[in-house]
């Protein structure tokens, strides 16, 4: 299971949102916004990369005794 | 005429009953329900009953399937027995509905119990995570069910971890396993942000286990929200009924629960883009600032050296006004002493016979004074 440090997809997609959104702002300085670019290439590459690249885990878990079937 | 064993009334009930547990611990009765009732809402009586016989039957409210109605076929796996007071009974173990028409009826009359309970109330439904990263999949593994699931989660989505459970998903043993599936998901030291309950399409029979009342209530109970897909579109359990959301298909709840990694990708190229047109605004929108800046002090400039150029203008004038020559122009003339170079402002200054140089605009005259008269009527 991914440990809980590790941001989810969905949150990285909103930080990629939350610099898209900064760097359309009308008062974004010069080199803040190319602190916003540089952060906003760095995700999009990790969103593409899990995408691409990550794969789904299938952990088969024994049926523990559970109560007897009452039908 | 052989008169047989001889016995006391005890003595025979209890060796008939031996009898019976040694021949048939247990059997399956089928027929249809007459004269059910319940006591103290805890013992359940009836019978069962067919064309040539009926036979009573006795047990308790846990071990009903559901609501029971006169009229049902049920099939009942009980233990016979002689009563010493009351004669012929079957003990139930467990019970089961038969037959389309009663499986029918039977869930009908489980829904109206759990709908009144408040089970499927839409409010109690929660929202899915979307996408989820950990799922727990509780399904038959050499079910079509479970195959088609994995395959649409995998073309669609990446990165989840799924904790799989295998049980049965039809005959008596499924509703115990399915719901301690559903446990032992909720259980775990990291349980799954999604339970997902699914088998494929059968008869109603085989679809029974998802409409006990067990499993719909351990749907509904779990802590862990549930997508239940069970069967065909059309035939809707309870299991489905009580989950957070329902699928029609094992291959939908794969659809509903994880977005399409396509349109994701998509999604990332066009925010990179927007990123690249949006870094390039900035730039430029800085690049206009600073032309604006350049004009305006272009403009502050200019307008200084205008006004500095008018000032000089206005002294030139009034220079030129004050110019001596130009008096020399207008016919006066500047006389100066001949031997100082002074120049002459009185008589006073001037004898007689004294040489004066006198300037007019274009020639110096050298003058010998002859007189001296001074204004005021006096000679010098």
């Amino acid at each position: 299971m991914t440990k809980p440090t590790k941001p989810t997809y969905q949150e990285l997609h909103d930080k990629l949102d939350a610099v898209l959104g900064r760097l359309q702002a009308s008062d974004v300085r010069v080199d803040e916004a190319v602190q916003l670019y540089e952060e906003g290439l760095a995700l999009a590459k990790t969103l593409e990369t899990h995408l691409q690249e990550a794969e789904n885990r299938i952990t088969e878990l024994k049926l523990q005794a559970g109560k007897p079937a009452a039908v | 005429m052989d008169e047989g064993l001889s016995f006391s009334v005890g003595e025979f009930v209890a060796l008939l009953n031996q009898t019976l547990e040694f021949a048939y611990p247990t059997a399956t009765i089928t027929g249809e329900v007459a004269n059910f009732k319940t006591s103290k809402g805890k013992w359940v009586y009836f019978d069962l009953k067919d064309e040539s016989a009926t036979v009573r039957f006795f047990g308790t409210v846990y071990q009903l399937p559901g609501p029971i109605e006169n009229g049902m076929m049920m099939a009942v796996v009980g233990s016979p027995r002689l009563h010493p007071l009351y004669g012929f009974t079957v003990n139930v173990v467990r019970m089961r509905p038969v037959g389309e028409g009663s499986i029918k009826k039977a869930a009908q009359l489980l829904e109206a119990k759990l709908a009144a309970e408040g089970l499927f109330d839409a409010d109690r439904k929660r929202p899915l995570p979307y996408p989820p990263q950990h799922i727990g999949l509780v399904a038959s593994a050499e079910s079509a069910a479970y195959k088609d699931f994995i395959k649409v989660l995998n073309a669609r989505w990446r990165g989840v971890a799924i904790s799989f459970i295998d049980v049965q998903v039809q005959g008596e043993a499924s509703p115990g396993q399915v719901v301690a599936a559903i446990d032992q998901l909720n259980s775990l030291a990291q349980p799954p942000e999604v339970i997902v309950v699914t088998r494929g399409g059968g008869s109603a029979e085989d679809l029974q286990s998802f409409s006990t009342e067990q499993v719909t209530r351990a749907v509904a109970a779990s802590r862990v929200p549930t997508i239940v897909a069970i069967g065909h579109e059309v035939d809707i359990s309870l299991a489905e009924l009580a989950a957070d959301q329902r699928a029609s298909t094992p291959s939908n709840a794969a659809e509903l629960l994880v977005p399409d990694r396509r349109s994701r990708l998509a999604d990332v190229y066009a925010a990179r883009e927007q990123l690249a047109r949006d870094a390039q605004l900035v730039v430029q929108r800085l690049a206009h600032e600073l032309t604006g800046l350049h004009e305006a002090l272009h403009s502050a400039t200019a307008h200084i050296f205008e006004r500095s150029r008018q000032t000089l203008d206005a002294q030139r004038h009034i220079l030129q006004a004050y110019d001596p020559h130009a008096a020399l122009q207008r016919g006066y003339a500047i006389v100066r002493s001949g031997s100082a170079g002074a120049v002459i402002r009185s008589g006073s200054s001037v004898q007689a016979g004294a040489a004066l140089d006198v300037e007019l605009h274009d020639a110096h005259l050298t003058m010998t004074v002859k007189q001296v008269t001074m204004k005021g009527g006096h000679d010098d």
